[in-house]
C-alpha cells in the first residue's frame, strides 16, 4: 500500500472524528445559546409582569390571573401559560382543559420546590416547547428585583408558580439552518486543510521519498556514485544525504570490485589459455610420431610421450628416472657419450644427433635427436627437452637406395667393361681353341693351350654374368606370364647333377595351384641356380637342399620361393654384405661375387623382397617374395 | 674336313685380331679371307668379288654392321651374311633385327671356334 494511501487512511477517519466532535460541540453550544435567548425572553416577560402576577396571586382568583396569563402568552407568543399554587393546583390556565387540575408529576414537584426558575424542554402536541416555571413572590416595596435576590428569600413568601411554555419549533429551525451552514463551512475548511496537507505531504515527504527510492533502485542496478538532491534538512534529507554518501562509497569500493572481477576474468582467460595450451601440447605429443622427452640436468628422463613405447618398447613410466644413455648400444656407447658431453657442454640447441639404442626386445633402433637445454627462472640449467625421431626405417631405405644406386653404377660399369673385354676375349678364345686343336695330345703346348682355352671360357662366363647383372639393373629381361613351379623345375634340372656329386639331397616342396606371375623364366632360373649353388657350396659335407614354392601367408598378393640348406649358415656380420656385388667368401677362382647381387637385383626390380634366416652351423633359408601382379616399373614386356 | 678351296670369306670388323683369327682358322681350310675394317670399306670390298660368307661386326665406326648388312642384302639378296656382336642380347633384339634384314646367323663374342666353322661349312 502506498504511503499516501496509508496517510489518507490515517487522516480521513481522524478528520472525520474531529469534524464530528466539532460539529457536535457546535450544535450543543448553538442549542444552548438559542435556548438561553428564548428563556431570557420568557423570564424577562415574566419579570416585567411580576408585580401584576404577585397582585393577582394575592387575590387567588382565576379572573385576575387568566388575563395576565393570556397577555404573557401573547407577549412571548407562547403555547400555554398557567398559574399554579404551592400544591400544584392549577389556579388559571390558558388551556381551559387544564383548569382546576392538580399537577403532581415529578417535574412539577421539582418546579414547585425550586426557588429559582426551572427550564424544561417538553413536547406539547408533538412540538418542542420550552417550559419555564417561575416562582411568584409577595412583592416587598424595598425589594425591587426579586430575581436578583432570589437566592436569599428567607423573608419572602411564595405565592405561586407561573408556568410558561414557549414553542421551540422556530428556534430549532434556526438552529438547524445555522448548523447546516456551519457544517458546510467546517467541511470546506477541513477539506481545504486536508488538501493542503495532502499536497504538502506529497511535496515534502513523498517526492523526496520517491526520488530516493528511484535512486536506490538505480544504485542497486549498478549506477554507483549516483547522488539524489537532498532537499530540506529534515530526516528525509538526512536519509538522502546518508544514501548519497553510501552511494559514493559504494562507487569507490565497487571500482575495486570491478577490477577484482576483471582480474578474475583475466585469470580465467589465462587458465583457459593454459588449459588449451596443455591440451594442445598433449595432443601434439601424443599424435606426433616422434618421441618427445624431457630430462633433468643429469640426463634422467622426467617425461616421455607415449610414442616412446612404440619406438623403444618402454612405457613412459618405465623410462622415468633412467638415463638416456642407458639405452645406447654397448658397442657405440663410449663414442656416443663423448659426443653427448660435447653437445651438453655447448649448452645450446642441437639437432641431428644420431644414436643407436637398444629396443626393449633387444633389436637396434636408430634415433635422431634434437633438443636443447631448459633453464629455470634464475637461468640455471634445469634439464633438457627435445625430440627423438626413429630413423631406423629411413636408414634402411637409405641403405637400400645406396645399395641400389651402387648396383646400378656397377651394372653400367660392368656392361661397358664387358663389351670391351668381349672383343679381346673372343680373339683369345678363338686362337686358343684353334691352337689347341692343332696340337696333338701329349705335346708340350697342349696343356698350356687347353688351360688358356678353359680360363678364357671362365672369363666369358664371368662377363656373361656381369652383362646379365647389368641388364637386370636396366630391367630389360623379357617378362612373360609364368608358372613359377615350371620355371623352378627347369632350374633344378640344371643343378641335379651337381647335387649328386656333392652328396646333397634335393627336396622339392612345390605348392600346386599357384597363380601365374609376370617374370622372366631365365631370371627365375638365375635366382634358383645362384641360390642353390650357394647352398651346395655351404654344405661341403653334404646335406639337404630344399626348394619350395607357396602362396605367401605373410604377404597377401605374393608368391614365395624358398631355398633352404642345412649348411654352415651365414655369420651375422656378413648378412648385410652378401648381396653386394663382388662380395664372396669362396676361394679365389670359385666365385665371382655376383650371384647373390644378381638375385637381389632381379628380385628388387620386380618389386619383390628377399628375406634371410640363418643360424650358424644349422643352415640358411632364403625366402623370396614375388608380387603376383607386376609392379608398374617393369612394364617392359613388349620391348 | 671342310674344304674352302676357291671360296672367299669377307670379314668386316674394326678389331684387327679377328681378321688374324679368321685367317688362322680358315686359310688352312682353303678359304680366302678378305678384310675390311669398317662398314663402308666392307661394302666396297663386297662388290669386288663373290663371297661364300660375309662376317659383319655390329659395332663399327662409320657405317654399322646392320647398315652394311642392309646394303649388301639389297645388292645381293642371296648373300650369306653372319652378324657378330661383342655385347650380349638376352632379348634377342639384335638377333631379330639381323634376321629380319636377312642375316644367316648372329654370333656373340667371345664365340667359340665351332660357331665360325658351322657358318662356313657345307656352303655351296
Amino acid at each position: 500500500m502506498k504511503l499516501l494511501a496509508k496517510l489518507l487512511l490515517f487522516f480521513v477517519p481522524l478528520t472525520l472524528l474531529l469534524l464530528g466532535t466539532a460539529l457536535f460541540a457546535s450544535r450543543r453550544g448553538m442549542h444552548a445559546i438559542l435556548l438561553g435567548e428564548v428563556r431570557d425572553r420568557g423570564l424577562a416577560q415574566i419579570s416585567v409582569n411580576s408585580r401584576a402576577f404577585s397582585a393577582a396571586f394575592e387575590t387567588g382568583s382565576e379572573a385576575a390571573l387568566l388575563p395576565l396569563l393570556q397577555s404573557l402568552k401573547e407577549q412571548v407568543r407562547g403555547v400555554q401559560t398557567a398559574a399554579l399554587d404551592g400544591t400544584g393546583k392549577v389556579l388559571a390556565h390558558t388551556n381551559v382543559m387544564e383548569k382546576s387540575k392538580t399537577y403532581s408529576d415529578a417535574l412539577t414537584v421539582r418546579m414547585l420546590g425550586e426557588e429559582l426558575p426551572v427550564f424544561n424542554e417538553i413536547g406539547v402536541k408533538g412540538e418542542p416547547v420550552l417550559e419555564i416555571s417561575a416562582p411568584v413572590w409577595r412583592e416587598e416595596p424595598e425589594k425591587e428585583d426579586f430575581l436578583l435576590s432570589a437566592g436569599n428569600n428567607s423573608g419572602k413568601r411564595r405565592l405561586g408558580t407561573i408556568l410558561l411554555g414557549i414553542p421551540l419549533t422556530h428556534t430549532i429551525q434556526l438552529q438547524d439552518r445555522l448548523f447546516m451552514r456551519q457544517t458546510a463551512l467546517f467541511i470546506l475548511a477541513v477539506g481545504g486543510c486536508s488538501l493542503i496537507l495532502v499536497v504538502y505531504v506529497a511535496l515534502v515527504i513523498l517526492r523526496p521519498a520517491r526520488r530516493l527510492a528511484s535512486g536506490i533502485a538505480k544504485v542497486s542496478l549498478g549506477e554507483y556514485g549516483l547522488a539524489v538532491p537532498a532537499g530540506a534538512d529534515d530526516e528525509l534529507g538526512q536519509l538522502t544525504r546518508a544514501f548519497n554518501l553510501m552511494s559514493a562509497n559504494l562507487k569507490n569500493t565497487t571500482v575495486s570490485r570491478d577490477r577484482l572481477i576483471e582480474e578474475a576474468a583475466e585469470r580465467k582467460r589465462v587458465e583457459a589459455a593454459l588449459l588449451y595450451s596443455d591440451e594442445r601440447f598433449r595432443q601434439v605429443s601424443e599424435r606426433s610420431g616422434d618421441w618427445i622427452w624431457e630430462t633433468d640436468s643429469e640426463g634422467r628422463y622426467t617425461y616421455s610421450s607415449p610414442v616412446a613405447q612404440a619406438i623403444l618398447g618402454y612405457k613412459p613410466e618405465e623410462l622415468k628416472g633412467r638415463y638416456f644413455h642407458d639405452f645406447f648400444i654397448p658397442t657405440e656407447k663410449a663414442n656416443l657419450l663423448a659426443e653427448c658431453a660435447r653437445i651438453m657442454s655447448a649448452n645450446a640447441i642441437f639437432s641431428g644427433f644420431i644414436s643407436k639404442r637398444t629396443h626393449k626386445d633387444g633389436h637396434e633402433v636408430i634415433l635422431e635427436t634434437s633438443g636443447g637445454p631448459v633453464l629455470n627462472g634464475s637461468g640455471a640449467l634445469a634439464g633438457y627437452r627435445g625430440v627423438n625421431r626413429d630413423i631406423t626405417q629411413r636408414r634402411k631405405l637409405e641403405a637400400a637406395m645406396i645399395q641400389s644406386e651402387k648396383m646400378s653404377a656397377i651394372g653400367q660399369l660392368a656392361a661397358g667393361v664387358a663389351h670391351e673385354i668381349n672383343n679381346p676375349l673372343g680373339i683369345i678364345l678363338g686362337f686358343a681353341q684353334s691352337a689347341a686343336r692343332g696340337v696333338k695330345e701329349g705335346e708340350r703346348l697342349a696343356m698350356p693351350l687347353k688351360t688358356i682355352e678353359r680360363e678364357a671360357i671362365r672369363c666369358k662366363d664371368l662377363v656373361q654374368n656381369l652383362l646379365v647383372f647389368s641388364r637386370s639393373s636396366k630391367q630389360s629381361a623379357p617378362v612373360t606370364e609364368l608358372d613359377l613351379n615350371t620355371a623352378v623345375e627347369g632350374a633344378l634340372s640344371m643343378i641335379t647333377a651337381q647335387t649328386k656329386t656333392c652328396n646333397v639331397e634335393l627336396s622339392r616342396q612345390l605348392a600346386s595351384g599357384l597363380p601365374k606371375i609376370f617374370f622372366s623364366a631365365v631370371q627365375v632360373q638365375q635366382i634358383v641356380i645362384n641360390l642353390a649353388n650357394n647352398s651346395i657350396d655351404a654344405m661341403p659335407k653334404g646335406g639337404t637342399l630344399t626348394v619350395g614354392t607357396a602362396l605367401s601367408g605373410l604377404r597377401p598378393g605374393c608368391v614365395e620361393l624358398r631355398v633352404r640348406d642345412t649348411g654352415e649358415g651365414i655369420p651375422k656380420e656378413r648378412r648385410e654384405k652378401i648381396f653386394e656385388p663382388f662380395f664372396t667368401t669362396k676361394e679365389v677362382g670359385k666365385g665371382t661375387g655376383l650371384g647373390l647381387s644378381l638375385v637381389y637385383e632381379i628380385v628388387h626390380n620386380h618389386g619383390g623382397v628377399i628375406e634371410l634366416e640363418s643360424e650358424e652351423g644349422k643352415g640358411s633359408c632364403f625366402t623370396i617374395l614375388l608380387p603376383i601382379q607386376p609392379p608398374p616399373a617393369s612394364s617392359g614386356r613388349t620391348a | 674336313m671342310t674344304s674352302g678351296a676357291g671360296r672367299n670369306i669377307l670379314v668386316v670388323d674394326d678389331e684387327h685380331g679377328y681378321h688374324d683369327l679368321f685367317r688362322f682358322v680358315l686359310e688352312p681350310l682353303g678359304f680366302t679371307v678378305l678384310s675390311a675394317y669398317e662398314g663402308t670399306a666392307g661394302v666396297a670390298r663386297f662388290h669386288e668379288r663373290d663371297y661364300s660368307a660375309v662376317f659383319l661386326d655390329v659395332h663399327m665406326p662409320g657405317m654399322t654392321g646392320l647398315e652394311a648388312l642392309k646394303t649388301i642384302r639389297q645388292a645381293k639378296p642371296s648373300q650369306r651374311v653372319i652378324i657378330m656382336s661383342s655385347g650380349s642380347d638376352p632379348r634377342q633384339v639384335l638377333e631379330k633385327a639381323a634376321v629380319d634384314l636377312g642375316a644367316a646367323d648372329c654370333i656373340f663374342k667371345p664365340f667359340e671356334l665351332d660357331q665360325i666353322l658351322k657358318n662356313v661349312e657345307n656352303i655351296p
